[in-house]
């Protein structure tokens, strides 16, 4: 947990955190470079570690462009140089215009083509049947509101995605208030949200774990501070989890004086959680919120203080969230919630 | 014959010049020559002098900066008592003499009922809301209560005209039958709540001020602290506010509350805002009102408070709208209040005041 933790943190700050490991590598190595490619070592949120096709195949043709830019590159370095040393009248008139061409106008035209050839199928979108699983995730400012499986039965939670490993998977993605653009690194490209319409992407994961995605299109005061936790599991696992969390939350914590300070402090004006009279959707989903592994949109660790602390401020937090600040909520209520809250399993 | 002395003006000589009536200047303030008792007065020449920059900066900063709806004519009560309590000593008041402590000092401020004609509605509202430099006329205690403000330019309009026993029925009222705990407290302490919010805690029938009856004592006292630390914005009440104790709030709170008022007037109005308080606006992101404004909650009731006063707070907590979103306050009803739409407001707050 500890391990996991710290590597979420990792992923929350990869700019700044380069920074700093620059700094260091300055200091202990007396080189940059390793520092910045070592921070570059990210597995949970990164297009160069993939656990999906998607990914994957993208991943390919990066390294297939970057190797032929490369050797490009290097052969026409060689050729000016050859050129150069070359004395004059070497070739004839006719043999020049031969070379450019051959080198200059069928070989290029040949070689894009090819690239496109090798690229083209990674725009089709992978077939998807009416039986696979839908997941519906709308962009709000500044969080996810995730739907698995939409329709009877369906379930809400927010600012996480799981799915099952080897199933293909159709994740409709709209904007709730203003355009986000949703981004597994690991999974797949990057797709815009957009209020009004639905844009389907279609993914498979292929390696469980945990894995993080952003937001790609600035939304407002805290895009840089939306995030969403991100699980495959193996189909089984998913299924006895999806099962498992359609019910009402675990009622141990129903009778904890958190619950009712919940109810007291109006927190279900906009919060819903199954099983309780809780049951606005404007703000994320509660139910189960101890099972995710942080808050406030995958920028804190889900501890109880860090709950408390947003309960009462989170602006403090995110700038410009639409939650209000309870300001005049003791803190003693503050924790007596965040701990009902987190034993909703 | 001498020869006529000429002096060349060069520009070492003009800074040196300069550099020496400076550091005289600096010699004079530091002597301590200069008498700045207020028992001496000013020359006639400074005081026009004064009079005069004060006056044309009003003239000029109140056309500019002025709200277009600089008075307020809702009622004169809550302006009355907060002249009486804290302008009166100066300038005194229909049938008071100012202090005679105020009246020495240099400037003493001038007696309204003659003094107010000459300034205009804007020119007032800018003098009450800013004060005036070295005059010893202090700005309006918080800045952002232009309703205030508004209400007292009213007030000082009305003064000229306004009659000994016309003030003494704004200023004053009986503080009514004291519970056994207000019995305790200082003589007139009642007395001066009850003169603008009446000895029944109504208000004495003004928009402005609430009924206080039948609110939670514990929501009364969170509201006298707030007000007296200056965390709740009112010149008026932060002024009464300041002046408590903490046992005399508490005391107060619970006399008030304790009085029949608002809680058992069932809500009445138009179907959009009964949604509004029921169900909210999930598109605005607007939660019910009654998620958090409802019985067995912790927070203030609004069934049967006044419509007047309960719009009066929404428009308060939804601020100017020239302030930037990143710089408006996060507090949970200026987050909430600026999500209600600006028709839904009177329609909403008469709804929640019910039939009364």
């Amino acid at each position: 947990m500890d391990a996991d933790n710290r590597i979420r943190q990792e992923g929350g700050t990869t700019a700044r955190e380069a920074t700093i490991d620059a700094i260091i590598g300055r200091r202990v190595t007396g080189s940059v470079l390793p520092a910045l490619l070592l921070a570059a070592c990210n597995r949970h949120q990164s297009a160069l570690a993939p656990f999906g096709a998607e990914a994957a195949s993208t991943r390919t043709l990066t390294i297939v462009l970057l190797v032929a830019a490369v050797v490009i590159a290097a052969s026409m370095t060689l050729l000016m140089r050859h050129a150069i040393r070359t004395p004059g009248e070497r070739l004839t008139h006719d043999q020049g215009m031969k070379l450019v061409l051959w080198a200059g106008g069928v070989f290029p035209t040949i070689l894009l083509f090819a690239l496109l050839a090798a690229s083209l199928p990674l725009m089709r979108p992978a077939p998807v049947s009416p039986a696979d699983l839908r997941i519906k995730v709308e962009g709000e400012q500044f969080w996810w509101r995730v739907v698995t499986a939409p329709g009877p039965g369906q379930l809400v939670s927010a600012n996480e995605v799981r799915l099952p490993v080897g199933r293909t998977v159709a994740i409709d993605l709209a904007g709730g208030d203003v355009i986000h653009s949703f981004w597994i690194p690991g999974l797949a490209g990057k797709m815009d949200m957009i209020p009004g319409r639905i844009n389907t992407l279609v993914v498979r994961a292929d390696k469980p774990g945990r894995y993080r995605g952003v937001c790609t299109e600035f939304c407002g005061l805290s895009h840089a501070l939306m995030a969403f936790d991100v699980v495959a599991m193996e189909p089984a696992a998913f299924d006895g989890w999806m099962a498992g969390q359609r019910g009402a939350s675990a009622t141990a914590s129903a009778a904890a004086p958190g619950a009712a300070l919940f109810a007291r402090y109006g927190c279900g004006g906009c919060h819903a959680i199954r099983g309780t009279d809780a049951a606005s959707a404007i703000g994320p989903d509660l139910s189960r919120y101890g099972n995710r592994a942080t808050l406030a949109a995958g920028i804190l660790p889900m501890t109880t203080a860090n709950t408390a602390a947003f309960i009462r401020h989170p602006e403090a937090t995110k700038p410009g969230v639409r939650m209000p600040a309870f300001d005049h909520m003791p803190e003693a209520d503050a924790v007596a919630i965040a701990t009902y809250l987190q034993g909703l399993k | 014959m001498t020869k006529a002395m000429t002096i060349t003006i060069t520009w070492k000589r003009a800074l040196a010049t300069l550099t020496a009536l400076f550091a005289a200047g600096m010699l004079y303030a530091w002597s301590g020559a200069f008498n700045v008792a207020a028992s001496s007065g000013h020359w006639p020449i400074t005081n026009w002098f004064l009079h005069w920059v004060m006056e044309n900066s009003v003239r000029t900063r109140a056309a500019l900066t002025s709200p277009a709806d600089p008075k307020a004519d809702t009622g004169l009560v809550s302006a009355a008592g907060h002249f009486a309590a804290a302008c009166a000593s100066c300038h005194g008041a229909p049938g008071r003499r100012p202090s005679p402590v105020m009246q020495a000092a240099t400037p003493h401020a001038p007696d309204l009922q003659k003094n107010a004609p000459l300034w205009t509605d804007k020119q007032l509202n800018w003098i009450l809301q800013h004060g005036v430099k070295f005059s010893g006329m202090p700005a309006w205690a918080v800045q952002d209560r232009p309703d205030e403000v508004a209400r007292m330019v009213a007030f000082v309009r009305a003064l000229p005209a306004m009659t000994p026993a016309q003030y003494r029925a704004l200023t004053e009222q009986a503080a009514g039958a004291g519970s056994t705990g207000t019995a305790a407290l200082r003589p007139g302490l009642v007395a001066s709540c009850a003169s603008c919010h009446g000895a029944d805690g109504r208000g004495r029938g003004q928009p402005d001020i609430p009924v206080l009856g039948g609110q939670h004592p514990a929501y009364l006292l969170a509201s006298l602290r707030a007000y007296a630390t200056g965390e709740r914005h009112s010149a008026v009440m932060g002024n009464a506010a300041a002046a408590l104790t903490d046992a005399e709030m508490r005391t107060l709170a619970a006399h008030y509350a304790a009085m029949p008022g608002i809680g058992d007037t069932p809500p009445a109005g138009t179907a959009a805002a009964r949604a509004l308080v029921e169900r909210g606006e999930p598109r605005l992101q607007l939660p019910a009102c009654a998620s958090c404004h409802a019985p067995g909650k912790g927070y203030p009731v609004l069934a049967g408070q006044k419509a007047s006063y309960i719009a009066q707070r929404l428009r308060g907590w939804r601020g100017e709208k020239e302030v930037v979103d990143a710089r408006k306050p996060h507090d949970t009803m200026p987050v909430i209040a600026r999500r209600i739409p600006e028709e839904m407001i009177e329609p909403l707050a008469r709804y929640l005041a019910g039939t009364r």
